[in-house]
């Protein structure tokens, strides 16, 4: 009883502190990369003095926020990757010991990581890019853990979601019910048509064929709506709790006193349970081997 | 010496500043954004102005490099104005980054900031910076700062300078413009494939462009080829070589 009443009240002092937390921890925010050619084997190859040394940027709140909005079109329309131009990087080159002014830089955000590229005139296309580098790794010394409370479920934007999630659901389960109520039909109708080739003449082939389609079109259908209800699961998980792919996450399950701690690498939903899965965060605060899942249950009723 | 009329040699050579990108060994001379660029022509033609009245003379090469030099004392000095980082958070970063993807630096002062630069005509000489935030002074005061200090220096010295040789086409140069019309020319130019051509070369003792040929021979002047090109690659080696 003790150690719960503990485990609970150190779940609750985290997400108090969670807000001052970015101040303390975005301290050093000048960041420096290694870079790295492009099209190695194309017309660039070897021009190494056009090869930048270090790239250098600060990210600012201003970058962060554009950052931040980046990763929220990202969800929003399902894009894999935004890019754009962004003049504030400093590409030094060692050869002459200073930033090179006649380089256009372009900025790559992802769900959990940034890139930059760079394209030195007199080329026409980008020759060569930095390595990804983890946006909470970028942001903070010590990544803090978002702590995920299952009241906020009752908001009204997430009871909307939770709504549309059940619709889905229910027209999932619906064609599922189909789908797998054609397969046996069709199994039968093989064997008839096997046993009565000589002796019946019932155009099986045709109707075979038809089932197959329309069997295809569920699956379709049934794809779709997993997808559908994906996306909604991730827009839950990012608007609702304000997570995101790469976020460290905790979540102390009702009627339980074991906390989950894990990184957010992906989530599924089936059947109103939504599971987050990663790799699990070691006690000191390292990410560790194993990997670690919550799962929640999503009602919009009580 | 017209100091406006070394500004405007300075202005002309920006465009031609280009061709460094492709150059093995760094050069001197103004390398800033265009938007400091005319701010910066400012504060050089104020330094001009000083080392004259130090009885220094000044001189801007074809690619944009500026030389000074003590008539008295009869030593030079190459000056290059560009964006610096500090030279220790570079040697930080250095170090530091290997093995590692990317690094966090704790310095609170590193920015893209403006820094004068001076170095002496002679061999092991070393660039001196001074980072115009810092120092916090115009382009007078700067000057006659950088006059004082290579003052004390020639007092040491007590061998020649290497000879200012100024507006004379290096082998580097031809290499870099081959390079550099390679790139903006295209593949249809052929500049693009000598390019690739030299590129695979470990060493080219000679070479020399004349008005519609390049001619070039490996060590020990074993091979020697002759390459023609036509008016398009005359035009830009008009634009990016001296004397051409």
């Amino acid at each position: 009883m003790m150690l719960s009443f503990a485990k609970k009240l150190e779940y609750c002092l985290s997400f108090i502190y969670l807000s001052q937390l970015d101040k303390i921890m975005t301290t050093n925010n000048i960041i420096c990369l290694e870079v790295n050619e492009l099209y190695t084997d194309k017309q660039f190859h070897q021009y190494k003095t056009t090869l930048p040394s270090f790239c250098f940027f600060e990210l600012t709140q201003e970058l962060q926020a554009t950052i931040d909005e980046a990763k929220e079109l990202l969800l929003e329309k399902g894009f894999h990757e935004l890019s754009f131009q962004l003049n504030s990087i400093n590409w030094f080159f060692k050869l002459t010991n200073r930033y090179h002014h006649d380089i256009k830089s372009f900025i790559h955000i992802g769900e959990k990581s940034i890139h930059f590229s760079g394209q030195m005139r007199p080329f026409d296309d980008v020759h060569f890019c930095t390595p990804k580098i983890s946006i909470n790794q970028a942001k903070f010394n010590q990544i803090p853990i978002k702590p995920i409370q299952i009241s906020q479920l009752k908001e009204p934007l997430a009871k909307g979601l939770i709504t549309r999630i059940e619709q889905l659901t229910r027209q999932y389960n619906e064609a599922e019910d189909l789908y797998y109520g054609i397969e046996p039909l069709l199994s039968e109708l093989q064997k008839l048509d096997d046993k009565s080739a000589m002796d019946l003449h019932l155009h099986l082939d045709s109707q075979l064929d038809l089932l197959h389609r329309q069997g295809n079109e569920l699956l379709k259908k049934m794809k779709n709506l997993e997808e559908e209800m994906l996306s909604l699961s991730r827009a839950i998980l990012h608007k609702v709790f304000g997570i995101s792919k790469g976020d460290w996450i905790s979540y102390l399950a009702v009627n339980s006193t074991s906390l989950v701690q894990l990184q957010y690498e992906h989530c599924d939903i089936h059947e109103r349970i939504l599971t987050i899965r990663g790799v699990g965060i070691k006690k000191k605060g390292e990410l560790g081997k194993r990997e670690q899942m919550i799962s929640i249950e999503l009602m919009s009723k009580e | 010496m017209n100091i406006q009329k070394l500004i405007s040699q300075v202005r002309a050579a920006k465009k031609r500043r280009l061709i460094n990108n492709f150059h093995c060994s760094p050069k001197g001379g103004v390398d800033v954004s265009d938007e400091d660029f005319q701010s910066l022509l400012l504060l050089l033609k104020d330094m001009f102005k000083s080392f004259k009245a130090h009885k220094c003379s000044i001189k801007v090469s074809f690619y944009g490099e500026i030389y000074i030099t003590l008539i008295e004392l009869g030593h030079s000095f190459e000056l290059s104005i560009a964006n610096r980082p500090l030279c220790a958070d570079i040697k930080y970063a250095d170090t530091h980054l290997e093995g590692n993807q990317f690094l966090k630096l704790n310095s609170s002062n590193f920015d893209n900031s403006l820094t004068v630069s001076f170095k002496t005509l002679r061999k092991t000489s070393e660039w001196k910076h001074y980072n115009l935030s810092d120092v916090e002074l115009h382009g007078r005061e700067l000057a006659e700062l950088i006059t004082k200090e290579m003052h004390q220096r020639a007092k040491y010295y007590s061998s020649n300078d290497e000879v200012l040789i100024l507006d004379q086409t290096t082998k580097e140069d031809m290499f870099a413009a081959i390079h550099l019309g390679g790139a903006i020319l295209g593949k249809s130019s052929m500049l693009y494939h000598l390019s690739k051509y030299i590129r695979s070369k470990i060493y080219i003792s000679k070479i020399s462009i004349s008005e519609n040929d390049i001619i070039m021979s490996d060590t020990f002047d074993r091979e020697c080829n002759t390459h023609f090109f036509g008016d398009r690659e005359a035009k830009f080696f008009s634009q990016y070589l001296i004397n051409y």
